[in-house]
This record gives structure tokens, C-alpha cells and sequence, in this order.
């Protein structure tokens, strides 16, 4: 299973709303879980074959340990086709435009160049940080409140080939 | 409200044009509804400002209600075009702004906390709330604006002052306070932004004095130390444990001093 098909996995579970789908296939075994799990979006539980010139980012690996937090994926980590949008600056990060409405984007949503996908606070100054690309979303790397720095990846976006 | 834009417009130099609307939800979400349409149609954002009467939904920062009643404060936002380098001087150019109309029109003591908050003697009196949207390098710009003109009993904001219960001049009704506040942040933006100039003067209008105690909550961290100014992109720094950090987002706290 290469991650063009993987990622396609992952827009037929945001698609169909069900909580989520496991494939094992040669060795390699991909858990996708849905909407509804609070969980990370998706598990690659299985190896990564020698010579696969796609590799996962880091933040889709289960953390080592409880208490650590997944490393930042650098953006050569991430499939081709796949764009990462990292922060313009330094502040906080946050997936709505305020404490009671719903999220700009999920993992799955289909975005258009220019659409805001998320707040950046910084000296109370709230900078929405608009897609530069068409796509889908595929990863959303901070949770929401969490401070983020100066290019560090914010979101991965599938772009539409 | 009776002031005649048609006689203040032209005599303004940065604004090109200003709305006075009796009642609305916010006056952000009016101007948000202005740079959507011109970033969607791929218009200049005209330099404006649009001022409220009465909110029925103002708005503070995390989605707190900022009370609005007719007649008891100015309630504005400016829309505005500036380059993305000048953004991070932003926030605190508009704190010297409020600060300094207060203290130029009403010989109000008005003092800025980390970043822009406008606190006389420990109490809210004026409030800033800017959202920007970068384009390639150019950012566009709402700074809403609420400033406490006539006392308000108000469960939801109890550390708060108002212009009528601080000012030592004859108060002559809130047109002409709004009308010199128009003022003022028109003569502020003809100038333009200078670095050095904007952390010199908010530096000289801080509350905040070496070695005041802070606590600035940061998500779910919260770092405790003491204030040491500001750096020149204008974060906090705080002293904390023998080491200096700056810091650019999170809520600052005042700690009680020991």
C-alpha cells in the first residue's frame, strides 16, 4: 500500500462519517479512525519497506512515550503531492474563530487557495492564516490553544492534481 | 448620534471614508464583511472607519462580550492596509493611540498593559481588538476599538472606568469625544510608523515597572517572573529562574507584589 493510497483511505473515511477502517496488507497494517475518535488520525503500525521513497511524517507515528510529544515532521518527511503549511509566526494556534463556533477545517475538509484555515494570536493581534494551495486537508499538526513557533508545520494539505 | 460625516470627511487625512451606523451586531463583523468582499474581488481595502452607536454583540478577545450601550462608549473599527513587516508594531501603535487621546483630550492618566490593554489606575477604560488577514505582503487590517466613555453598571466587566468618572476637563457629551477620537487616530495614521518611535513612546506609557511581578498564562502553562521591558519586536520579557524570555502571545497577569 503506497500513501497515495493511504491518503485516498483517509478522504473515504472523512467522506463516509464511519469511525474508522484497519488494512493489513504485506506486512504493513493502517488504522484510519474517523471524525468521532478523539485519537490521533491515523496509526502506521506497520514497517516501512527499504527503498519506499515516501516516508510518514513523524506526527502520524504513535509517540515513543505518554509524555512526549510527537516531533514536528520536517517538510521533506512529507509524501509528494502533500504541501505543509507552517506558521508565518510565532504565537498561538487556534482551529476557530472563537471558543463557541466550530473549527475552520477538519482533516478531510476540501479547501480552496485562500480559505482560512486557523487563527494565529500573537500580541493580541489575530492573524487568520489563509491555504495556499487547493487540496485536502490530510493533518492537522497542534491542537488547538497550543503555541506554535516560526515554521512550524500547522497543516498538511493533499493538493488536487 | 448627530455628527455630519460630510463635514468631518474632508477635513481627515489618513481616512478616506468613515460610516456612523446608529445600531449593529459589531462593528467588526461589518468590516469583516468589507475585506472579504474586496480580498474575493480582488480590490484595494478602502482606509475607513466605521463607528457604532450601540453593539448588540460587541466583542473582546476569546469571544468576550464587550457591553455596548447607546450612548455610553465609542465602539469602532478602522480598517487599514499595512505592509507585513509592519504588523507586529501594530498592536502597540494602537496602544499609544488610545492612551494618548486620552491623555491629550481628557487629561486622563491612561497607562497600556502588556500589550494593548488601556488601564487607568489598575481599571479598563479602553479595549483593542485587531484581526488581520496577510495577502502576500501586504496585510489588511480591522482594529476594533471600545472605549468606556459614560459609567456602566455591568456585572460582566467590574474592574472597568469611564472617561466621565476620571477626566478633570468640562466633559461635553460623547459627540465630541467621538468626533476628537476620529480625530486623533486620523492625525496618528498620516504619520508614518516608526520603529524606534512607537516602542519609545509605548515604553514611556507602560504600567509595568522592572521588577514587577508577572504571570503570563500561556495555553495550559503558566511562567511566573519579573517584568524586564519589552524587546524591539515588542514581546515581553520576563525573568524567570536566571533566564531572560521573551514573550509574544499569552495573557499577562499582574501578580500582587510581595
Amino acid at each position: 500500500m503506497n500513501f497515495k493510497e493511504i491518503l485516498e483511505l483517509i478522504d473515504k473515511v472523512a467522506e463516509s462519517g464511519i469511525a474508522g477502517v484497519e488494512v493489513e496488507q504485506g506486512g504493513t497494517k493502517v488504522r484510519i479512525e474517523g471524525k468521532q475518535s478523539h485519537s490521533k488520525v491515523f496509526t502506521y503500525t506497520g514497517e516501512v519497506k527499504p527503498g519506499e521513497s515516501h516516508s510518514i511524517p513523524m506526527a502520524a507515528l504513535p509517540p515513543p512515550a505518554p509524555a512526549a510529544a510527537a516531533p514536528a515532521p520536517s517538510p521533506q518527511a512529507v509524501p509528494a503531492g502533500t504541501h505543509v503549511l507552517t506558521s508565518p509566526i510565532v504565537g498561538t494556534f487556534y482551529r476557530s474563530a472563537s471558543p463557541d463556533s466550530g473549527p475552520f477545517v477538519e482533516v478531510g475538509s476540501r479547501i480552496k487557495k485562500g480559505q482560512v484555515l486557523c487563527i494565529i494570536e500573537a500580541m493580541k493581534l489575530m492573524n487568520e492564516i489563509e491555504s495556499d494551495v487547493d487540496g485536502v486537508v490530510a493533518e492537522i499538526y497542534p491542537s488547538n490553544a497550543q503555541p506554535v513557533e516560526f515554521g512550524e508545520p500547522l497543516f498538511a494539505i493533499r493538493e488536487n492534481s | 448620534m448627530q455628527l455630519d460625516t460630510r463635514e468631518i470627511v474632508p477635513r481627515l487625512r489618513a481616512l478616506e471614508s468613515l460610516a456612523i451606523i446608529p445600531r449593529v451586531a459589531s462593528t467588526n463583523l461589518i468590516a469583516r464583511r468589507v475585506v472579504n468582499e474586496c480580498i474575493e474581488n480582488e480590490l484595494s481595502l478602502p482606509q475607513a472607519m466605521i463607528i457604532a452607536g450601540e453593539q448588540f454583540a460587541g466583542r473582546g478577545r476569546n469571544d468576550r462580550r464587550w457591553s455596548s450601550p447607546a450612548g455610553k462608549g465609542i465602539y469602532a473599527t478602522t480598517l487599514l492596509t499595512r505592509s507585513a513587516q509592519e504588523l507586529p508594531l501594530v498592536p502597540l501603535a494602537m496602544a499609544n493611540t488610545l492612551a494618548s487621546y486620552l491623555r491629550d483630550t481628557f487629561a486622563i492618566e491612561a497607562r497600556i498593559k502588556w500589550p494593548n490593554d488601556i488601564l487607568v489606575d489598575h481599571k479598563k477604560i479602553a479595549g483593542i481588538l485587531i484581526e488581520a488577514r496577510l495577502q502576500e505582503n501586504r496585510a489588511y487590517l480591522l482594529i476594533g476599538t471600545g472605549i468606556n466613555v459614560e459609567p456602566v453598571n455591568d456585572e460582566h466587566r467590574p474592574n472597568a472606568t469611564a472617561i466621565r468618572e476620571l477626566t478633570t476637563r468640562n466633559f461635553d457629551g460623547i459627540e465630541n469625544a467621538t468626533l476628537a477620537f476620529i480625530e486623533h487616530i486620523d492625525a496618528r495614521l498620516a504619520r508614518p510608523l516608526d520603529h524606534d518611535e512607537v516602542l519609545a513612546e509605548w515604553r514611556s506609557l507602560s504600567i509595568h515597572q522592572p521588577g514587577d511581578r508577572i504571570q503570563c498564562v500561556l495555553g495550559d502553562r503558566t511562567i511566573t517572573g519579573t517584568w524586564n521591558g519589552i524587546d524591539e519586536h515588542g514581546r515581553a520579557l520576563l525573568q524567570s529562574a536566571g533566564e531572560t524570555i521573551a514573550i509574544s502571545a499569552g495573557d499577562l497577569v499582574l501578580a500582587p507584589s510581595s
